[in-house]
């Protein structure tokens, strides 16, 4: 039972660079929180230091009411699950799990009874004589979770433990890990790359860019009204489209947004929702809309006529449940600050953009198709400070 | 060229009779050396040579002990040997742990120097030695052959070592840390069961390179009874006469505790053990 509180904890190496700055985060006692960010953000590092396995340069750490910074890491009554497992070799299934009681002088018969428990909870039970060496990658990953769960910490700490796994045995155990952490009700810190796993495991998600915490929110607050293009664009698979876009009044009242040499007709309710946006219009704003809120055309024949892109069909994906369709549009692109991103190769002036259609879809390449946008779903972002309107 | 074997089929027709005659070059000057110290006076010098004596004797195996203080000799070399491995391990092993795992001023210096001290030539050394062994009293005596091998042996035996810690993934520290254990807890428990084939290496270099040594020996001792195994057969080859069937039996006599070591020891030699701690 313990709540978790970072206040402005930063770290700062001797060559001045800042691998986490001011970072504050605010966990209830049970939640699971996770930290997302591209690779080098700086978010391990921050696990780290709550797991006292790196020296917190400023800043306060707190576990219930209890200000850790000065405590080594076996005295602060954490749990860590590690991407590479990290198992002692030379012991078996049953001593790397009980390998924290021993060392907390628990009683054998007590202790055999703990491991029994974990071993049950992660399906472990054949395995409890055998060495790291002769289990497989998912039976390892259960073992250092096993290891972590046995002792009823007050935090969990797991830094990417899903990422060394194949993709089918990672969706299956997401749902085991979410689903032990909800049992148990132990607060847990989970550090990914991966922004699926963050939308699918968290009750709240924590965005991070090189070491600044950008936003943290439920996964569908950070989905439907990110903060920043950065965020926008991280979260949603496939990223979220952004480009260049000007916002002017139509003849006749009303609003259109245009993008590049396209104009496309906007309810008044999105702007009367968003009052600075009106400030923002016939200059550069950064747009950005959803690849699910787009559709060919041809499949809904009642989306409005001024409401569509035309653009020819570059690439084609057809995942069977759905169809992605690839397409440039003639807007300046946007770099969202995401260095995985790979939308500045070869300096384009196009966008390009993608959209989810239905699976029943017959644009091929090279087709010129008019693809339906939804524009009451439009995101704008200040073009300099990058944040949300 | 193809491998020796293949998963399925046999070996390549030329391997084996490859590797035998590889043994037996190998092999040729142990069992002559086997063969030599079971001849008598006389047939050690008959021409055409003997292969294998025609009255194999043990007398030379006897007289090694009777002629020379040969109990001495080898009980010496042992004691000293042993506690100069013993010592050098134990020290390398802390230290190579501790240049692996900590930063601290200094450092880069000491790996360089631990090198840097193989250079010197041994030759070199023997003087100064002699000097600094006879001021502390050492000459003549177990403890200052032990202090001496020690000196050589150390800075190779920690270069080894801190070697073979930096292969031993530093996560299993941290692990090993938010269990519950300080530092020495987890070199003990965690990271010193994983080293021990490094250490097994380790003692097996320090452990040979004692016993073989030779010059060092012969310049700090001077009395029989401190006289070292290299020594006591070094003394059978006489400025006129070489007493070879003597001298094999002695040197056969000194390679018998070294193999009794490695065949102790090479069950240790275990490098897999640190599959399955961390995904590679």
């Amino acid at each position: 039972m313990a709540t978790a509180r970072l206040d402005r904890i930063g770290k700062r190496y001797d060559n001045g660079f800042r691998a986490v700055d001011g970072l504050s985060l605010d966990l209830a006692d049970g939640e699971f929180l996770v930290l997302v960010g591209p690779s080098g953000c700086g978010k391990s590092t921050a696990l780290r230091m709550i797991a006292g396995l790196e020296d917190i340069s400023e800043g306060e750490l707190f576990v219930g009411d209890r200000q850790i910074n000065d405590l080594p890491p076996k005295d602060r009554d954490v749990a860590m699950v590690f991407q590479n497992y990290a198992l002692y070799p030379q012991m078996t299934v049953r001593q790397n799990v009980g390998f924290p009681l021993k060392i907390r002088r628990m009683a054998p018969d007590e202790r055999e009874r703990q491991v029994q428990r974990a071993a049950s909870i992660l399906e472990l039970m054949e395995q409890l004589g055998k060495k790291p060496g002769q289990l497989s990658g998912g039976q390892r990953q259960r073992v250092a979770m096993g290891r972590a769960i046995v002792r009823k910490p007050s935090l969990f700490l797991m830094d990417e433990p899903l990422s060394n796994l194949d993709a089918k045995l990672r969706v299956q155990m997401r749902a085991d890990i979410a689903g032990i952490q909800k049992d148990l009700g132990v607060t847990t810190f989970y550090v990914t790359h991966d922004q699926i796993e963050a939308m699918t495991m968290g009750h709240r998600v924590a965005v991070i860019k090189h070491g600044v915490l950008q936003q943290v929110a439920p996964p569908e607050a950070l989905y439907a009204h990110p903060d920043n293009v950065f965020v926008a664009a991280f979260i949603g698979s496939p990223s979220m489209n952004l480009c260049e876009g000007t916002l002017h009044r139509a003849h006749g009242g009303g609003w259109r947004i245009r993008l590049g040499d396209q104009s496309l007709g906007l309810p008044d309710a999105v702007i009367e929702r968003r009052p600075a946006l009106a400030a923002l219009a016939d200059q550069p704003l950064v747009v950005g809309f959803r690849p699910e809120h787009l559709e060919d055309a041809s499949l809904v024949p009642e989306h409005p006529a001024d409401r569509r892109l035309h653009a020819t069909v570059a690439v084609r994906e057809a995942l069977g449940a759905e169809t992605l369709v690839h397409f440039p549009i003639d807007a300046a692109p946007i770099d969202s600050g995401d260095p995985d991103a790979l939308d500045k190769l070869g300096g384009r002036e196009t966008s390009r953009c993608t959209g989810r259609f239905s699976a029943l879809t017959r644009a091929r390449v090279g087709d010129r198709i008019e693809v339906a946008l939804d524009t009451s779903q439009l995101h704008f972002f200040d073009p300099v400070s990058h944040l949300a309107v | 060229m193809s491998k020796p074997s293949n998963a399925i089929g046999g070996a390549h027709p030329l391997f084996y009779p490859l590797l035998l005659l590889a043994c037996a070059i190998v092999l040729l000057p142990v069992f002559w050396m086997l063969s030599t110290s079971l001849k008598n006076e006389t047939e050690l010098f008959r021409d055409p040579l003997l292969l294998w004596p025609e009255e194999p004797t043990l007398a030379a195996f006897r007289s090694v002990f009777q002629d020379y203080p040969f109990a001495a000799y080898i009980r010496n070399s042992l004691v000293i040997v042993i506690c100069a491995t013993t010592i050098s391990l134990a020290f390398s092993t802390l230290a190579g742990y501790g240049l692996s795992r900590f930063r601290f001023g200094g450092r880069g210096a000491f790996l360089a120097f631990l090198l840097l001290s193989q250079m010197f030539p041994s030759v070199m050394l023997v003087i100064p030695y002699f000097q600094i062994l006879k001021t502390a009293g050492l000459l003549d005596s177990k403890l200052g052959l032990i202090v001496t091998y020690v000196s050589f042996t150390i800075p190779f035996c920690t270069w080894m070592m801190y070697g073979y810690f930096r292969s031993i993934p530093t996560e299993l520290d941290e692990a090993a840390a938010i269990d519950g254990c300080g530092s020495v807890r987890t070199f003990f428990t965690v990271i010193l069961p994983l080293a021990l084939p490094g250490m097994v290496a380790t003692a097996v270099y320090a452990f040979i390179t004692g016993w073989n040594e030779y010059l060092f020996a012969l310049i700090l001792t001077n009395t029989e009874e401190q006289k070292t195994l290299p020594v006591g057969i070094g003394q059978l080859i006489g400025q006129y006469k070489i007493e070879w069937n003597e001298l094999m039996a002695a040197s056969i006599y000194s390679t018998i505790p070294l193999m009794v070591f490695f065949l102790f020891l090479q069950r240790y030699l275990i490098s897999s053990l640190t599959a399955g701690a961390v995904k590679s």
